[in-house]
């Protein structure tokens, strides 16, 4: 009785799977075209025209550098300077870079962003050159929007670190109906190392379990230690707004 | 950018939503006591554990790998909480049973291991051999605690028992203990209905004369005759609140299906069996009435649009609505007590009755049951986290089934119950 129903049924939940598949499968194809196959090239072009360029002039180190951070910073002013190539690529990574810098802003991609950021500046310049004095003096002149960035991705990431590994539950004791209004303000705050200094109830949800929820996921939660930029900035405390 | 930036630094940081709901792990256990208190503790926590599974909100955490020493005691200082944050323990329900004469003092405490705070706290009497009665009043103040809202357990379900050839009333405790039976095992009874109170039922008793509608003491005892309407006299669904019926509040009121007319309409009876107003008008069959909880409306089911659907008739106007457009044969409505759902059962297109929610202001719909056997006649526990409902599932004919409102979590009421159909949750029940 029940067998043959099923099997009739089968079929069709398996066409439905299939073109689920291909549709999805076009969909990644297609945004790997439009979004990630441009965004990883041209770091990549850029690095080539710097080798080029740091084989014939001695002074790549202070040039090349620079010109990535120009870029980061003020995309809009970049001026063509002596070849075409090199401006429209420059530009073309400025474009990228605000669009990550979007992303940050809108707390996606939120998790490897600040890797990305390291990893341009490594294709600018080797590796070793940029810890001893690119990054040296990049400490110093962070302006408000990156330092800004920075915050907002380590916030992010702290949002992330509290919803690891499943670590965010909340009890089936709260009815669905009552999940859809519940919302509470936890304050944290965060030691250097990314240690737990006090994590407190500033706005309870009304609903007594799942305030015992999250105080309990804040607490069980592994943090990041936070950028030695904003570590100062953040050790005044934060404040997370949960929902379920 | 850094505008949007800002305005979010003003009211916070970040934001985490998309948790992960897990039922909650829960300990049981008693002080150990020695002898008669001893075992009582004990049948207490095997009715109390059950309880708080069957509302499928926990999950109760096998004794077997408890570490703490059963000789623990109660207080915040006795308890090794790392014992019980190492089995997984969210919740520790501490149960102390104490002799005192002809009664046995019950107390219990429920903690959260994470915070070591003692969340709630009562206790209660109870005669000697009726401990397990407790559990009721327990489970219910656990839940009250952890979900904010009140537990099931004030309740009884009531149901038509096939005994033999005939068919008979009984109730059950909520958890599908404390059966009783409530109309002799001779008589032909079906459809249960819950009397304000749920001290009384209504039925249809089925003879060659027609099909009557009574009133009995859930206990058993005479019958009192309420409607005796040539034909069918079916489907009684008494209001949860007053109504106010054509400029005229009743404190409650029955709504009944008559087909004394020569086609079933819906009624409007006093508890006492007295017509006060017919809702429905119309050549098509309109029955098996459910009241929202204001008692401003009544769920049904007619076939005037051709097959069996379900409809709401408002009671200020007596107007009615279609709310189920989808399936050929959608029948047995039961308004949740929120007020925003109505569970039914509907014919499906492998011919299979399954059980589905409709939300009253969107119309949509919401399949709660699949592919086991046919599902049918729900009803809701009095808080509308719980349904009842009868099933065919384990092919030895209808048997009764308790599952979560989103459809998850079914178990069978009692195994011992045998064939039962049409089951009626109480509301909540004063002790």
């Amino acid at each position: 009785m029940i067998g043959r129903p099923a099997n009739r049924h089968l079929p069709s939940g398996w066409r439905k799977a299939i073109g689920v598949s291909i549709s999805l499968h076009v969909a990644v194809v297609l945004s790997l075209v439009l979004t990630g196959g441009e965004a990883p090239a041209k770091p990549l072009q850029h690095a080539i025209i710097a080798e080029l360029v740091a084989k014939g002039e001695p002074q790549k180190k202070k040039e090349l550098p620079r010109r990535v951070r120009t870029q980061r910073k003020k995309p809009g002013k970049i001026k063509p300077k002596t070849r075409k190539a090199v401006s429209k690529a420059t530009q073309d990574t400025a474009a990228a870079a605000l669009k990550r810098l979007d992303a940050l802003a809108a707390g996606e991609e939120a998790n490897d962003a600040l890797a990305r950021l390291g990893t341009q500046d490594q294709t600018g310049d080797k590796p070793s050159d940029a810890k001893g004095k690119a990054e040296g003096s990049d400490q110093g002149t962070l302006s408000q929007g990156e330092l800004l960035s920075l915050q907002n991705n380590y916030l992010s990431q702290v949002g992330q670190a509290i919803k690891a590994d499943g670590n965010y539950k909340i009890s089936d004791t709260i009815s669905s109906a009552e999940r859809i209004r519940l919302s509470a303000i936890l304050f944290l705050r965060i030691g250097r190392q990314g240690q737990l200094l006090e994590a407190r109830l500033e706005q309870s949800s009304g609903h007594d379990q799942f305030d015992r929820d999250i105080l309990s996921a804040a607490r069980s939660a592994s943090y990041p230690a936070p950028p030695k930029e904003i570590a100062k900035r953040l050790s005044t405390g934060i404040r997370g707004t949960f929902r379920p | 950018m850094i505008l949007a930036l800002s305005l979010s630094l003003l009211a916070s940081d970040f934001e985490v939503s998309g948790a992960t709901v897990a039922a909650y792990p829960i300990a049981v256990t008693e002080v150990a006591a020695a002898g008669a208190t001893g075992l009582a503790s004990a049948s207490l926590r095997q009715r109390v554990e059950p309880m708080l599974d069957m509302t499928g909100m926990f999950r109760l955490l096998d004794r077997a790998s408890f570490l703490a020493p059963a000789s623990e005691g109660d207080q915040t200082g006795d308890i090794n909480w790392d014992a019980w944050k190492q089995v997984g323990a969210r919740g520790l329900l501490k149960l102390r049973l104490k002799a005192a004469g002809e009664q046995t003092a019950i107390m219990w405490r429920l903690f959260d291991a994470g915070t070591q705070n003692l969340l709630t706290e009562g206790q209660t009497k109870a005669l000697k051999g009726k401990e397990a009665l407790a559990a009721e009043k327990i489970a219910d103040a656990i839940i009250l605690r952890l979900s904010g809202e009140p537990g099931p357990f004030a309740s009884r379900i009531a149901f038509a028992r096939r005994e033999g050839r005939n068919t008979s009333i009984w109730t059950t405790a909520s958890d599908g203990s404390n059966l009783q039976r409530v109309t002799d095992r001779k008589s032909l009874s079906i459809l249960p209905a819950w009397g304000a109170g749920g001290q009384s039922l209504y039925f249809t008793h089925l003879t060659d004369q027609g099909q009557h509608l009574y009133l009995s003491g859930i206990a058993g005892g005479p019958w009192k005759g309420i409607a005796r309407h040539p034909g069918s006299n079916a489907g009684a669904a008494m209001s949860r609140s007053s109504v106010t019926l054509k400029g005229t509040t009743y404190k409650r009121l029955l709504a009944l299906a008559l087909s004394k007319d020569g086609n079933t309409e819906l009624y409007a009876l006093t508890p006492g069996g007295k017509i006060v107003a017919r809702l429905t008008d119309h050549w098509a069959i309109d029955c098996s009435p459910s009241w929202s909880p204001d008692g401003a409306s009544i769920a049904f089911v007619s076939n005037r649009g051709g097959s069996p659907q379900i409809y709401a008739l408002s009671l200020a106007d007596l107007s009615v609505r279609r709310l189920t457009f989808k399936g050929n044969y959608n029948q047995t409505p039961a308004w949740s007590p929120r007020g925003n759902l109505i569970a039914f059962s509907g014919r499906d297109e492998r011919n299979v009755f399954d059980l589905f929610t409709v939300d009253i202001k969107t119309l949509s719909i919401k399949r709660l049951t699949q592919a086991q056997g046919h599902n049918q006649e729900p009803s809701w526990a009095p808080n509308g986290r719980l349904l009842v409902f009868s099933s065919s599932r384990n092919g030895k004919g209808s048997r009764l089934y308790v599952m979560r409102e989103d459809g998850r979590h079914h178990r069978l009421l009692n195994p011992k119950l045998g064939a039962a159909t049409t089951p009626r949750w109480s509301g909540f029940i004063q002790r």
